[in-house]
């Protein structure tokens, strides 16, 4: 009988014990729960916002492009001045549009610029890293427009979703203690 | 209820108190993988919704772009546009084009769209079929109002 108190007893205890470590922990799990979830969206949107952001700066930079290529191509004459000041045009018409100003300040810029580096002759215009249009010039006149690369761009491959990672419950979440 | 009785609830608890608390992260964790999946799903989904279409308006628009481009360097005339255009569509992806009158300039314009936002408009000199501008609005986003009664139907000849 005296063995079966002692078994009593110590269950009690045991029990006790288990009942304040259950609810410790379930706070604590409910706590990094609420908190991994959080950050982990958190995250996965803001890769996601990034990716839009960054195509949506490329639209508009491909259509400054397309632009410049287009009234380059009704000049009757062109030279790199007009060529500059076509593009300093394009530039600064694209900041009159209240929508372009909205957009700018969500891609936390404060103007849209083309990218277009001088070559001896030639005036290469880039999207990113890829030259997509060569303006030849002879002298002070238009040789020729090479647009080609320009058509052949395809950002299907440059803007991808990708999709969430697995969820990770002990993932290393910044600021947990 | 004898005391051994109680001495065995008492372990028949314990047990099970134990194993509730193994597995109540495990809960937890399920919840919380469900809310996440939820969350990042749906962002997926419609992001990636809108990745494809503006990547598809912008395949799209290049062709529209490029028929502009070349006609403005190499059409003199609605022949010429007609060729470039049937050229570069390869993939069929032009809508039937729209040909009216302008009744302000007196010329012939061919309205060439892949959908209903996104198209050029060429016109031509009634007299000469000569190409006297491609309008590319449409392409930078500055909204063309048609007035209804500035435009009359009417034949396109291509020749």
């Amino acid at each position: 009988m005296d063995k079966m108190k002692l078994i009593f007893t110590a269950n009690v205890v045991v029990i006790i014990v288990l009942i304040v470590v259950m609810f410790s922990l379930k706070g604590k799990y409910r706590d990094q729960a609420q908190l991994v979830v959080k950050e982990t969206t958190e995250a996965y949107i803001a890769e996601v916002n990034k990716t839009l952001y960054a195509q949506g700066q490329f639209v508009d930079e491909w259509n400054m492009v397309w632009e410049l290529v287009f009234e380059s191509a009704n000049k009757k004459s062109l030279n790199p001045k007009t060529l500059e000041s076509m593009i300093s045009a394009i530039e600064s018409n694209y900041l009159k549009n209240p929508k372009n100003l909205e957009k700018l300040e969500k891609w936390g810029l404060k103007e849209l610029k083309m990218r277009v580096e001088a070559e001896a002759n030639l005036r290469n215009v880039y999207l990113g890293d890829d030259k997509v249009v060569v303006f030849d010039f002879a002298g002070d006149k238009l040789k020729s427009i090479n647009y080609d690369a320009l058509i052949a761009y395809s950002p299907s491959e440059k803007f991808k979703i990708n999709e969430p990672a697995p969820f990770n419950f002990n993932s290393k979440i910044e600021g947990a203690k | 209820m004898n005391f051994k009785t109680l001495t065995i609830l008492s372990v028949v608890m314990s047990v099970a108190l134990l194993i509730t608390v193994f597995m109540q992260k495990g809960s937890y964790v399920s919840q919380a993988k469900t809310a996440y999946e939820n969350q990042t799903k749906s962002a997926f989904s419609n992001a990636g919704y809108v990745v494809g279409a503006v990547n598809n308006v912008i395949q799209k628009n290049t062709l529209l772009w490029k028929i502009a481009t070349d006609a403005s360097l190499n059409a003199k005339t609605s022949k010429d546009f007609a060729l470039i255009e049937k050229r570069s569509d390869q993939a069929k992806e032009l809508m039937s084009p729209e040909i009216k009158t302008d009744k302000e300039t007196g010329y012939l314009t061919r309205k060439v769209a892949v959908n209903s936002d996104y198209y050029i408009i060429a016109s031509f000199n009634k007299k000469n079929n000569q190409l006297m501008g491609v309008n590319v609005d449409a392409l930078l986003g500055k909204i063309e109002t048609e007035d209804s009664n500035g435009f009359s139907e009417e034949d396109f000849e291509e020749n």
